[in-house]
């Protein structure tokens, strides 16, 4: 069994320590997320538990554990249990495929890896695939639990996903069409040899893809499937405990992900910022401070959003997908490959 | 403003990036809230909160019994035992009742006394894990309440 497994010991070790980084990051997302919040109210956020509630997020995942597991009487009892897992897992796998650095990231022993756990050819048509499942463990949890509050929540996040999920797929086709593949890896070395980082190019499809991708994790002002004032949770109403806290993680895994696409797309991934400025003095820097630098700005525009901005009506969230951002993204792709094919006669 | 204008305030978001600046801004501001156990709240002098009875500098009662605290309390949380003295044809105080469960802090007590003797004190930690403490006796009007300790 373990001869199986030897020729990927370097994949599977990757995992090991992505899973746990990515697990850390996100139980430190939360206390963020309260810590940003707090102080745009003018509040402190967590204060108690550790210097500055710096152990807030083990606390909560203690009490999420020891907390009792409800099912409702009336659910349905394997989607019940199907959809937060549906929602979790999806939301991890994607990491696999992000580079967290270049393919010469660091040595060990004298053999050089590379900084991310996968380089396919389709990623980023993977990673699109795989972040629309997440919202079919919302669909089925909303369903599943047979009451009121989470079917109007399941029903508004079906609304959301047709809405956004086309003008987010055509606004990183501009990108591909730039670099001319679908695999991150190449589309951030593209952007190395280009010199400038897609964002600037790509400006409009930039906008797009990050108003889709807080459209798509449920964040502020998109937040329509939890909706607390109108929904009491949305989809998660009828959840507690540790089925909740996977729901609870899943969001937040997600939005690492749209930020570390975002970052990986537009922003150049790994890259230094001004190469030619920097790279005297800072060439010591691994890519990866970089890459987390970036995904760190996303993360904080999220939280910002979330202090600043009401929440939409979802005929509105509907009316700005299809009759703005659809057409916009169209023109875009067009734009772009008639200057890409001006530009490669 | 035009609605060309009004087009190009909408396709560069301006109102959003205003949004956006003013909520920066209060992220640096300073906290309005207060740390309440590590932090005490300030209280105004005029704050009503304990009842306290007064005693003299040889630790006698003020209280003359005169009863005029017990008719003004709206919520009849005040009871004056009194018995007359048959030599000196006045009130003596044999017992004072203070029922805090049905106080509301209006202060008419201590305005109505003319002796000063019941006063209302700016302590606000009232919170009691025993009903039946907030029936004071004239001892525990004079000591004051037994104070809750809240660790830090």
């Amino acid at each position: 069994m373990l001869e199986l497994f030897k020729p990927y010991t370097e994949e599977l070790v990757k995992i090991v320590i992505l899973l746990a980084l990515i697990s850390l990051a996100i139980a430190y997302l939360t206390w963020l997320e309260r810590k940003v919040i707090g102080h745009i109210q003018s509040r402190l956020g967590p204060m108690r538990v550790g210097w500055h509630g710096l152990l807030q997020p083990i606390a909560d995942g203690i009490k999420f554990i020891i907390k009792e597991d409800i099912i409702p009487a009336k659910a349905d009892r394997f989607g019940f249990i199907l959809a937060p897992l549906l929602a979790f897992i999806p939301a991890f796998i994607v990491f696999a495929l992000i580079p967290f650095d270049g393919p010469q990231a660091f040595t060990v022993g004298g053999k050089t890896y590379s900084g991310y756990v996968a380089d396919v050819d389709i990623a980023l048509l993977f990673v699109m695939a795989i972040t629309s499942i997440c919202v079919l463990g919302l669909i089925v949890g909303g369903w599943a639990s047979n009451s009121k509050y989470p079917l109007l929540g399941a029903l508004r996040s079906v609304a959301q996903l047709v809405s956004y999920e086309i003008p987010m797929g055509l606004s990183v086709m501009g990108v591909v069409l730039m670099a001319g593949s679908l695999s991150l890896v190449r589309i951030v070395q593209a952007q190395e040899r280009l010199g400038w980082w897609f964002f600037l190019p790509q400006l409009v499809g930039f906008v797009i893809y990050f108003i889709c991708g807080v459209a798509e994790t449920n964040r502020n002002p998109f937040d329509l499937p939890e909706a607390e004032a109108e929904l009491v949770g949305g989809y998660h109403t009828e959840y507690s405990g540790f089925r909740f806290a996977l729901f609870f993680l899943a969001e937040y895994a997600n939005m690492i992900t749209i930020s570390a696409v975002a970052a990986t797309l537009f922003l150049g991934g790994w890259l230094m910022p001004f190469p030619s400025l920097l790279a005297p003095y800072l060439s010591w820097v691994p890519g990866i401070v970089w890459f987390s630098l970036k995904v760190f700005a996303f993360l904080f525009l999220y939280l910002w959003f979330r202090g600043t901005f009401p929440r939409y009506r979802f005929d509105q969230l509907m009316g700005i997908m299809w009759k703005i951002l659809l057409p916009v993204a169209i023109a875009n792709i067009l734009v772009t490959a008639g200057v890409m094919l001006y530009l490669n006669r | 403003m035009t609605p060309v204008a009004q087009l190009v305030k909408k396709i560069l978001f301006i109102d959003l990036f205003q949004g956006l600046a003013i909520t920066i801004r209060e992220m640096f501001t300073p906290a309005v809230t207060e740390q309440y156990p590590r932090q005490r709240s300030h209280v105004y002098e005029r704050f009503r909160g304990e009842p306290r009875m007064g005693v003299d500098a040889n630790g006698k009662t003020l209280c003359i019994a005169c009863n005029l605290c017990a008719q003004v309390c709206p919520e009849n949380c005040i009871t004056v035992k009194r018995e007359k003295n048959p030599e000196t044809k006045k009130f003596e105080l044999t017992g004072y009742v203070f029922d805090m469960r049905r106080c509301m802090f209006c202060g008419f007590c201590e305005e109505i006394c003319p002796t000063d003797c019941i006063q209302l004190t700016p302590a606000y930690e009232l919170a009691r894990y025993d009903v039946r403490d907030f029936v004071l006796e004239l001892p525990a009007l004079e000591r004051g309440m037994d104070k809750t300790h809240y660790r830090k």
